[in-house]
């Protein structure tokens, strides 16, 4: 019986990427709770923060696990959460596996994760896919009635490339930390 | 995270909604969301919706239903905020009853899967449809570690005030560099450690030996799940014909 979907993946790895998607939910609920009406009033700095912190935490959990086929799998964990549980959003899970796929399949194109424009593409691919698909599915859902729908969602896309560029850079100067902690090869 | 941990204990209740099959609960989200979308007359959204408010309060989801209005009121006041006061221009309010409409039975039927689906009935279910193992088990240690990440971020600020080191809103303005350092370097220490160790239990127990492996649940259509789905998918494409060709 194959056990696991890609080759040379081991449940250690799995294990990995699930507590990716853990700390990317909690993370992402603790932005929007403790800056949320900030967020709400301007709406490309919501975009930004919520990047920056997420592409962080993903940037070293990839240079932790360099494997192409992580992005997906984390797009399945993190999907099945925000769309069966909460917001329970079931849209959710097909925007997040289609980033995933994307973010991955960007991330192979250059190269893979082995070297850091690799991992930055895959991340920046990942995170606007995220926006421009969610944005598709609002406009399935209606939400396009309202006017200024697409001038928001460049703004959100600009506010999402400056915030994975920033979460990026910070995420490989923390390397070198998480190096020093016997977690990280650098 | 404390309502993850809530959640997680209140998905071992007794009632219909927590005896039918996971795939049911998926499916009729999924019918939701598919044909919630295509419905555009208000009154016919809110038959929908009264028939998911409906399934929220037979399985004795009457909290969960209160935090869902208080959502929907918060959302309406960051609308009106946003349309009133950024864009100053006067509120669609048809517009938007027309997206919470549609929107409300999307949420209640996740939610509904959510809150009376326990954990392995959900990954067994997951293994029926065909998601492979090591994927099924990403997905479960997520799941689980939403709760377990919450104390430990707790325990994390707890040690770091004890030490008088726990940065405030004037070094998140300021150094928000160092700030995130300080936050996120623990908590990424602590997870990936946990990851090790889970991952080396996983191995130890045999998760990736290359056999067949059983679940402790076994999931078996019944005849009340297929009248389920069967009334909600008739349900449903009723009221799409209706929207679509007769009013």
């Amino acid at each position: 019986m194959k056990v696991s979907l890609f080759q040379g993946w081991s449940f250690k790895d799995y294990t990995t990427v699930g507590i990716t998607a853990a700390m990317c939910i909690i993370l992402g609920v603790l932005v929007k709770v403790v800056l949320g009406l900030v967020i709400s009033s301007i709406p490309a700095l919501g975009s930004l923060i919520l990047a920056m912190v997420q592409v962080i935490i993903i940037t070293l959990s990839i240079m932790r696990l360099p494997k192409v086929g992580f992005l997906t799998i984390l797009g399945v964990c993190m999907g099945s959460i925000y769309g069966f549980i909460f917001p329970a959003h079931s849209f959710m899970f097909v925007t997040f596996v289609a980033a995933g796929i994307v973010g991955d399949s960007v991330g192979w194109i250059l190269g893979g994760y082995g070297k850091k424009v690799g991992i930055v593409g895959a991340v920046l691919f990942y995170r606007l896919t995220v926006i421009v698909f969610g944005a598709v599915i609002a406009w399935w859902i209606g939400f396009a009635k309202a006017d200024l729908a697409w001038a928001l969602i460049l703004i959100n896309c600009a506010g999402s490339v400056v915030g994975v560029l920033l979460g990026a850079w910070i995420g490989v100067k923390l390397s070198a930390e998480l190096g020093r902690a016997g977690l990280l090869k650098v | 995270m404390e309502m993850m941990a809530r959640l997680q204990a209140a998905q071992y209740g007794d009632g219909f909604f927590y005896r039918l099959d996971p795939r049911v609960k998926i499916g009729v989200v999924l019918l939701f969301a598919l044909i919630g979308p295509l419905i555009e007359e208000p009154i016919l959204l809110s038959i929908l919706s009264m028939v998911a408010v409906g399934y929220m309060l037979q399985a004795g989801l009457r909290k969960t239903l209160l935090f869902l209005s208080g959502f929907y009121i918060l959302s309406m006041l960051m609308y009106l905020f946003a349309e009133a006061v950024i864009f100053t221009r006067t509120p669609e309010y048809l517009t938007y009853l027309i997206l919470t409409l549609t929107m409300l039975p999307i949420m209640c039927g996740g939610l509904l899967l959510g809150m009376t689906t326990s954990l392995e009935k959900l990954i067994a279910a997951l293994g029926k449809v065909g998601i492979p193992a090591g994927m099924r088990y990403a997905i479960m240690v997520a799941m689980r570690y939403v709760a377990m990440l919450g104390r430990e971020l707790r325990h994390m600020v707890q040690a770091m005030r004890v030490r008088g080191v726990l940065p405030g809103w004037k070094d998140l303005c300021f150094h928000p560099v160092r700030t995130l350092r300080v936050m996120l370097i623990p908590m990424l220490i602590r997870s990936f450690k946990v990851a090790d160790r889970m991952g080396a239990a996983a191995e130890l127990r045999g998760l990736s030996a290359p056999a067949n492996k059983l679940s402790l649940v076994e999931l078996r259509f019944k005849n009340a799940d297929w009248l389920f789905l069967a009334a909600n998918l008739i349900m449903m494409t009723t009221l799409w014909l209706i929207s679509s060709f007769v009013m």
